[in-house]
């Protein structure tokens, strides 16, 4: 009988993450997730707008860019009304919106005459795989370095990480990724010169993303995934190593202050395992090391364009760097407008992230 | 079990705890000694920085880096703590002696449920099954005064008050049943009619169960009203320690005699120190509150008074308790 009532009460506790997930949290976390995201609309639109004047008021002559340098002022005139450069700028303006809002197009290409998405589509997926791939290498060095900098504070190992932060910030990372093509590719021969996502004489088949290691692994082509993978090593570990040293410090001080927290001294004062302290640690310093990483996500849309030449990795970066030195006017407003809405995106995908981490965020 | 009179449940020899700062070796605890019995209740006096919490720190073994224990020695039940490894240290901590700190919310982990706080610590020391902790919490919580007790183990810690934070986090410093608790200035923060309470009910509690108590404070109040023995430090170093019905009526040590006397009351002209306490790092010659003191005469520069019997359990580091008690005795 006893035994019985025991059962029926072990059945009535709620699991953890039966009550985590009550029916009251789910209608306040979609009224939160719906209203930031009808802010998007509203800010992609300023962010449009804004790319539009910044690089239409900038002075510059994309007529004459695109005419070359023997070309007579009637020839350069000509190719500014086929352009439509000649119009002033808020009925170029309510062009490119109409155009914009009616048929989705952000324009052609001055040169390729290509739509502006299309490009998009082609180079972005290979920015986001290194990017990736250079963050799960900046996470891991970076919160491991700064964890040991952390619990061995003001002793040996965090003169080590320290030195390591310094260097590898003081170091700009085309230099370090300069460096690691001359140690490892020249000198070891471990890995493929760099000649972009894979070697000059592979031709990848069947292009899903354009993204060459995603796309092989996806289409189960193993000899070009191998290829792709360490093609994809240098580049990963120059942006990695380099942004490592950012999350290493910030992983040091907040895990330092983690270590310090009373929280940490009163779990270790009751005798938990070391591991579970070091846990509670970790899940203290754990939002300001995700927040770190989005907005870092966000910013090497661009931010990665040099590495991207460096290695030839035919990214997105690396593409609007090449536009932009053309004066293709709407691959850039292109490249503003997504790196824009990238970057929204990845904040939504963060702030709804963090409600989920810290039950302390009430949503309101 | 020896817990007979002559052994006490914690004994502090000769402790000297030692921080390594740029500035120099800070002497926090300079050469203290002292004991507590099973089920006593010692309050640990003195102002700021005088190294209470880094005493209570180095019973615990809590001392971070870049402090150290440089000497001494810490037995716990006939144990030498400071000869136990890591892993024993760990085992006796929770279970044996246990902490409770200064700032409830700050130690309670936010995005963990209370329930899952007392299970980890729990099942640190034992195989109890999830119905057995939960069994285990609630009865913990419902000792130390908490009403619904399952709303509160289901729930997280920023939605406690202040005063219920502290009874949860007294709960699970308590829910293995230590035979001895620490607590760093466990109430300040709190009204004083919550601090009234929670007192009230842990002391009550600690008394009934025959637990020892070791209360670091500067609240000389709280003291008096639940310590049955009180230690007083000054600059790193015991002064004066005795009974409370004895040290609080006629304390033997000047600066005993000038922390009661700077305890507000109705009618009496508010007394403050003057001086400022000694550095840690350049101690001074003689006795540590010579230049503070109304009674200093010659040898307090020069030589530092030790801590000697005036009666028995009653102790007091001052020359010139020292002479009375050698006129005393002849």
């Amino acid at each position: 009988m006893r035994s019985v009532a025991l059962r029926f009460e072990v059945a009535a506790l709620p699991t953890p993450l039966q009550s985590s997930i009550s029916p009251d949290f789910v209608r306040h976390f979609s009224l939160f997730a719906a209203k930031r995201l009808a802010f998007v609309p509203a800010a992609v639109l300023i962010v449009i707008t804004l790319s539009f004047f910044i690089v239409n008021l900038v002075p510059s002559d994309a007529a004459r860019e695109k005419a070359g340098g023997l070309a007579s002022d009637a020839d350069v005139a000509a190719v500014k009304h086929q352009l439509g450069l000649d119009q002033d700028i808020w009925h170029r303006y309510a062009d490119f919106m109409s155009n914009l809002l009616t048929h989705g197009s952000l324009g052609r290409s001055y040169y390729s005459d290509r739509p502006v998405w299309q490009d998009v589509w082609l180079f972005l997926p290979s920015t986001i795989e290194l990017i990736v791939l250079s963050l799960i290498i900046a996470t891991v060095v970076g919160v491991g370095a700064g964890t040991i900098g952390a619990h061995f504070k003001n002793r040996f190992p965090d003169f080590v990480v320290r030195a390591f932060v310094t260097i590898t910030q003081a170091i700009p990372d085309f230099f370090l990724g300069l460096l690691l093509i001359f140690l490892i590719f020249y000198k070891a021969g471990w890995l493929p010169a760099p000649t972009g996502q894979n070697g000059l004489l592979e031709f990848p088949e069947h292009p899903i993303t354009h993204a060459v290691l995603f796309d092989s692994i996806v289409n189960g082509q193993w000899r070009l995934a191998r290829s792709a993978f360490s093609h994809a090593v240098l580049p990963a570990l120059t942006l990695g190593i380099f942004y490592s040293a950012y999350f290493a410090k910030t992983a040091r001080s907040v895990i330092g202050t983690a270590f310090d927290s009373y929280q940490v001294e009163f779990a270790r004062s009751l005798g938990l395992p070391d591991r579970q302290v070091l846990g509670y640690a970790f899940r203290q310093a754990r939002t300001p090391i995700i927040t770190y990483g989005s907005i870092l996500f966000a910013a090497l849309i661009g931010g990665a364009a040099i590495v991207e030449t460096v290695f030839a990795w035919g990214g997105y970066g690396q593409f609007a760097i090449e536009r932009i030195l053309h004066l293709d006017i709407p691959e850039v407003q292109g490249f503003i407008m997504v790196a824009g809405l990238f970057t929204l995106i990845i904040f939504l995908v963060l702030d709804l992230l963090v409600i989920f981490l810290d039950p302390r965020v009430s949503i309101g | 079990m020896a817990n007979d009179v002559t052994q006490p449940l914690l004994e502090v020899k000769d402790l000297h705890t030692r921080f390594h700062t740029h500035r120099g070796i800070v002497q926090a605890v300079n050469g203290i000694s002292f004991g507590i019995r099973e089920g006593e209740l010692v309050g640990l006096v003195g102002e700021t920085g005088c190294g209470k919490s880094v005493t209570a720190r180095s019973v615990l073994g809590l001392v971070r880096p870049p402090g150290r224990i440089a000497e001494g020695r810490i037995t716990y039940d006939g144990i030498d703590l400071r000869s136990l490894s890591r892993r024993e240290f760990r085992k006796l901590r929770g279970t044996g002696i246990s902490f409770v700190p200064q700032n409830p919310w700050g130690a309670l982990n936010p995005i963990l449920r209370i329930e899952r706080q007392f299970r980890n610590v729990i099942r640190a020391h034992t195989d109890a099954s999830r119905q057995e902790c939960w069994d285990m919490s609630l009865a913990m919580l419902q000792k130390v005064g908490i009403q619904g007790p399952e709303r509160i183990l289901k729930g997280y810690a920023h939605q406690l008050s202040g005063g219920m934070a502290q009874r949860v986090v007294m709960a699970i410093a308590l829910v293995l049943n230590p035979r001895l608790v620490i607590a760093d200035e466990p109430t300040t923060g709190l009204d004083v009619t919550i601090q009234r309470q929670i007192l009230d009910m842990v002391m009550q509690l600690l008394e009934e169960e025959r637990r020892a108590m070791l209360l670091v404070t500067h609240d000389l109040g709280v003291v008096a009203q639940y310590c049955h023995r009180v230690i007083v430090m000054y600059a790193g170093k015991i002064v004066e320690e005795g009974p409370v019905s004895e040290v609080f009526v006629e304390p033997a040590h000047p600066y005993t005699q000038a922390l009661l006397a700077a305890i507000p009351r109705p009618g009496h002209k508010l007394v403050s120190l003057r001086g400022r306490v000694p550095s840690l790092i350049d101690y001074p010659a003689g006795c540590p509150f010579h230049d503070r003191c109304d009674f200093a005469f010659e040898p307090c520069s020069a030589e530092e008074p030790l801590l000697c019997e005036l009666s028995t359990g009653r102790r007091s580091a001052c020359h010139l308790s020292k002479g009375v008690s050698e006129l005393d005795a002849r």
